[in-house]
């Protein structure tokens, strides 16, 4: 199998076993300094699949929707970046919604022992949509809770605010191109500079 | 890396390239003398990337949705049809909307000497939808002129004749499936000289 392969493979597998709840799957692609930024979590890997299953647990069960990974790599390490419309269904004053979060999923991948593994994991918000789960339905949204929010997860933060909680201001999100120009110069520093050792 | 997986990448490369605003790397999957006709372009691949830069400083940023694409291989030459969702968020009658266009890319890529590069690229039109971005909202949109543009890219059509631009009657689309045939038909013939 190509590096490609196996990178495009890695990341897959790694986003199965978070949609199926194959909880050791999802655990067994991350290596032991990864870390992971997303709209609820910030933290090592190993914390990442603890919470998401505790999550899972508690009924919060989104569905990542993936378009082909775009793998790119050098040496021993990788950068794969896969499209992810994450998609939710929930209850919005007592009307049944489909939440779709459009997203691009960045992992830096590395390989240990000719394993390939994730080192990190940041998601890159693009829009998200809102959309009764019954046609013509209606929807009410409050003006309060909607004013501020950020046009790259306007409805992610809706919701959030509406069970009390504060959404994060400071995800990566294509309102934003200035953050996320960055990161995506850094992870391809990062992915050459290692890289370059090994050539 | 096979060719099949490196080709993969290749069209994958590309339209990253497009989305991100990374012109180096999009120019970089296309041979010289490569030939795009799309909605709104025709012409040569150089050309097609300078207009992509021109629309995305604009403002105009569609999303590529992509789906996975299918290789046919014939020694240096290879078909790729890659299913893209585009999506473009934007104003339509002072409403905000997400029009999606459901498309087919049709790609020809060559081995030029030790790499893959694109040829060509066609695409052929499907359906599209129209949504406003807050449920509910109401888009009053003009009938007639609705009524007369082709069904496989109707809203993108009416979008770009309201901005002033506009589309070809002659895309590639699923309403006319004798012209579709014959386009796969003659890209087959193609692959297998």
């Amino acid at each position: 199998m190509s590096d490609t392969t196996a990178v495009t493979q890695l990341v897959l597998r790694e986003r199965q076993g978070r949609d199926r709840g194959w909880w050791d799957q999802m655990a067994a692609c991350y290596g032991p300094e990864s870390s992971v930024f997303v709209s609820w979590f910030r933290g090592s890997g190993a914390d990442f699949v603890a919470t998401s299953r505790t999550r899972t647990a508690g009924g919060t069960n989104p569905l990542h929707r993936l378009s082909p990974p775009v793998v790119q790599s050098r040496g021993r390490r990788a950068v794969a970046e896969v499209p992810a419309a994450i998609e939710f269904r929930t209850t919005l004053d007592g009307v049944e919604v489909d939440h779709v979060a459009y997203t691009r999923l960045l992992y830096r991948v590395e390989s240990h022992e000719s394993t390939w593994l994730v080192r990190d994991l940041t998601a890159i918000y693009e829009r998200d949509t809102l959309a009764p789960t019954v046609p013509g339905q209606t929807v009410t949204l409050d003006p309060e809770l909607l004013a501020g929010t950020r046009s790259s997860y306007r409805y992610l933060s809706y919701l959030t605010r509406l069970r009390s909680g504060t959404p994060r201001d400071d995800l990566y999100g294509d309102d934003q191109p200035g953050p996320v120009e960055q990161l995506y110069v850094s992870a391809f520093e990062w992915m050459r500079a290692q890289g370059a050792h090994d050539e | 890396m096979s060719d099949t997986t490196e080709i993969t990448q290749l069209v994958l490369r590309e339209r990253q390239g497009r989305d991100r605003g990374w012109w180096d790397q999009m120019l970089a999957c296309f041979h010289a003398d490569s030939v795009i006709t799309v909605s709104w372009f025709r012409g040569t691949a150089a050309e097609f990337v300078a207009g992509s830069k021109t629309t995305f400083e604009r403002g105009i940023r569609p999303t590529h949705r992509l789906s996975p694409p299918t290789v046919h291989l014939d020694g240096r030459r290879a078909l790729v049809e890659l299913p893209a969702a585009i999506e473009v968020r934007d104003v339509f009658e002072g409403v905000d909307a997400d029009l999606v266009s459901y498309t087919r890319l049709l790609y020809r890529v060559e081995r030029v000497e030790t790499d893959w590069k694109i040829t060509a690229l066609t695409c052929i039109y499907e359906r599209d939808t129209l949504v406003p971005v807050v449920p509910g909202t109401p888009i009053h949109l003009d009938r007639e002129l609705l009524e007369k543009v082709r069904r496989p890219y109707r809203y993108l059509a009416y979008h770009l004749s309201s901005a002033g631009s506009a589309v070809g009657e002659d895309l590639y689309g699923d309403d006319q499936p004798d012209r579709v045939n014959a386009l796969y038909a003659e890209t087959f013939k193609w692959l297998h000289h």
